[in-house]
């Protein structure tokens, strides 16, 4: 077994491609982008069997002042998930060989990271990754996050059909309004209506910096793809989807603008049509553990999934999540002009 | 929604029979054995949406030395799992009202549970039940643990093929050796062959201080339900295991084999399930990375079950001195 630092980007898209787990943030350039603008160090760790490349692993490390940690994916990246990559040999392999190379995946990872002796350590795995058992077996505590899928596959009237009654009546009388959905690049303004619709709940946007999404919207044309849905000349709703392999992320936004009218919904219907009519098979909800939400959610009939959290704190590093949470991401909000609103 | 103990076992029973989820071991007399033989009390508990049973939940309560505790599986039991049980309507719901349902019966029994006021509770849902948020939201946390299965719906020789070379080996060899299998309900020497596999193996074990009486009760409760099949090696017993079969899928509940027989033994198994119609053939335990080479070698796939969990201080405690001193003492 051996791990292994990759410096060649090819090599590494490649397997990401090709591989059923890859997802976006995957990809080289999503990385390189991530590292730039979080302030942490991209460790692209590839974890070899002999010649065999099992498994890519983006790692991210920082250093603040005594607190060394690593994560998958990086704070204020706003990456939903990352983690490991199994390769497509390992994903078209029995489950018993699976098992054996997420296990040298596991071990491998543990004890290369060991060497950066950090306080902290958080991976937040993808939904496909179900099988925990080598990072407990590790040390590793877990944690399980769920999300949403719709099947985009069915014909638009059986998805609608499946929508809460009230939904499709909103949908209906939405649909009479002048709304027009617009395809736009403006991550300044993005971010200032989505941050301000934290701040109302005492929160920050836990984004790096605008130019951090504006760079993705560049690099990834294809990709990552941002819109405003306006009424009149006011925008009602903003939405950021990532689309990759079939799958389309509604990733960030949404919020509600307080121009009321049901902004949001229209928003994600006419998103679900749009990913739809492009070949996707699968649209992806986030955030269903979220208690305040999940009544918004869940009216879209979608299908709950559970992904895993797997993590090692040190009590530097346990006082450091604590600060994080608790004072920072409190304390950096207040003063934020508030607006009304409602969900987001 | 009210929330009530359920007296009646044809109720009960009448329930699990109507739903598609829910195991032999949620059975009203498997309940009931279970209660006979442990110092825990069942309580029954049915969630009701007006007039609708909408969920059956099993918990065992005990008293001890100051201690409330609260469980569903109790310690000890020998059941590999537990839990709660969704009607017969809620897999045909949208996933709104699905949740709504859900968030019912946590509230519900939740509530049932503070009434108890226990130091330590905690309840486990069956393979494949994923949404244990509402109970993540009523402050319990959630631990995941797995189990094997294998499709038993796929060609025999599709699942031959699938398993490790090794373990094909060791079949075959055992396949040459004349061994025989056959039905059995001699529960002391099952008993005696568990302890002593345990033994030779350096780990303590409930079969050195339980009563065979406990499984002899569910061998004739449920009698086309859960068998016993020995392995015999001419004359003498070479390997045990009591099994479940119940609504398609076969469980490989409890025992073990000497040597090599193990593989052999499930093999055999496997086969004769197939051949009944059985659907599903599951391996419980797939936690311990001491047993994952054996079990790992038949190819199977992982199924997922949550253990949700809340402690006090005193339940801490509780569960601590459990895990390291009274299991090390057994």
């Amino acid at each position: 077994m051996a791990i292994s630092i990759i410096d060649d980007p090819a090599l590494w898209d490649r397997t990401v491609d090709e591989s059923p787990w890859g997802l976006l943030f995957h990809r080289w350039d999503f990385l390189k982008i991530a590292e730039r603008h979080t302030g942490c160090r991209l460790l692209p760790y590839g974890i070899y069997k002999g010649n065999q490349l099992l498994s890519l692993f983006p790692v991210f490390y920082r250093k603040d002042f005594v607190l060394r940690s690593v994560f998958s994916p990086p704070p204020q990246a706003c990456i939903p998930y990352l983690g490991p990559t199994m390769s497509a040999l390992t994903a078209a392999s029995k489950p018993g060989t699976q098992e054996s190379h997420l296990q040298t995946v596991a071990d491998e990872i543990t004890a290369e990271i060991g060497k950066l002796r950090p306080g902290y350590v958080y991976f937040q795995l993808p939904p496909l990754y179900n099988d925990i058992r080598p990072f407990k077996w590790n040390g590793y505590d877990e944690v399980s996050h769920f999300t949403y899928f719709i099947d985009i596959s069915r014909p638009p009237e059986e998805i609608l059909k499946g929508f809460d009654k009230n939904l499709r009546w909103t949908l209906k009388k939405a649909g009479e309004l002048p709304l027009e959905l617009r395809r736009v690049s403006d991550a300044e303004r993005f971010c200032d209506i989505v941050g301000k619709r934290y701040a109302e709940q005492g929160l920050t946007f836990p984004i790096a910096s605008p130019r951090y999404l504006q760079d993705l919207l560049e690099t990834f044309p294809d990709h990552v793809k941002m819109f405003f849905l306006y009424h009149g000349g006011e925008i009602a709703s903003v939405i950021t989807v990532c689309q990759y392999k079939g799958r389309m992320i509604y990733w960030m936004g949404n919020a509600k603008t307080g121009s009321g009218i049901a902004g949001n919904d229209f928003m994600l219907w006419s998103i679900i049509r749009m990913a739809k009519e492009e070949g996707c098979r699968e649209f992806e909800i986030q955030g269903a553990g979220d208690r305040r939400l999940w009544h918004f959610k869940s009216k879209y009939n979608p299908r709950l999934a559970t992904c895993y959290a797997v993590s090692k704190k040190g009590r530097l590093g346990r006082a450091a999540e604590w600060a994080y949470f608790n004072v920072r991401r409190r304390t950096r909000a207040r003063g934020a002009p508030a607006t009304t609103g409602g969900n987001t | 929604m009210t929330v009530r103990l359920i007296e009646d076992g044809a109720v009960w029973d009448r329930f699990l029979d109507e739903t598609p989820y829910g195991s032999i071991f949620h059975r009203w007399r498997m309940l009931k054995i279970v209660e006979k033989y442990s110092d825990y009390k069942l309580l029954p508990y049915g969630v009701y949406r007006g007039a609708e049973l909408i969920c059956v939940f099993p918990l065992f309560f005990r008293a001890y030395r100051g201690m409330k505790l609260v469980f569903s599986r109790p310690p000890q039991s020998l059941l590999p799992y537990l839990g709660f049980v969704m009607g017969p309507t809620y897999p045909g719901l949208k996933q709104k009202r699905k949740e709504a349902y859900l968030s019912e019966v946590a509230a519900g029994i939740t509530a049932e549970i503070r009434r108890l006021s226990p130091n330590f509770v905690t309840l486990q849902t069956e393979p494949c039940f994923e949404d244990i948020r509402p109970f993540l939201w009523q402050d319990y946390r959630a631990d995941l643990s797995y189990d094997y299965y294998i499709d038993l719906g796929k060609p025999l020789e599709e699942i031959w093929a699938g398993f490790d070379s090794t373990c094909k080996k060791q079949i075959k060899h055992a396949g040459s050796l004349g061994l025989r299998m056959g039905l059995s309900d001699d529960v002391n020497e099952f008993y005696r062959i568990m302890g002593d596999n345990f033994k030779a193996k350096g780990r303590r074990s409930l079969y050195r201080v339980g009563d065979p009486a406990y499984l002899k009760e569910f061998l004739d409760a449920y009698p086309e339900h859960i068998k016993m099949y020995f392995l015999y090696e001419g004359e003498k017993v070479a390997g045990a295991h009591v099994v479940c079969e119940y609504r398609g899928k076969f469980t490989l509940w409890l025992g073990s084999a000497s040597g090599h027989y193990n593989e052999y033994m499930l093999w055999e198994l496997i086969k004769m399930e197939k051949a009944a119609g059985l659907k599903i053939f599951e391996i419980p335990g797939a936690d311990a990375r001491p047993v994952l080479p054996f079990k790992s070698k038949f190819n199977p796939g992982l199924e997922l079950k949550f253990n949700v969990c809340r402690k006090d201080a005193l339940g801490t405690v509780a569960e601590w001195t459990f895990a390291n001193i009274v299991k090390a003492w057994i």
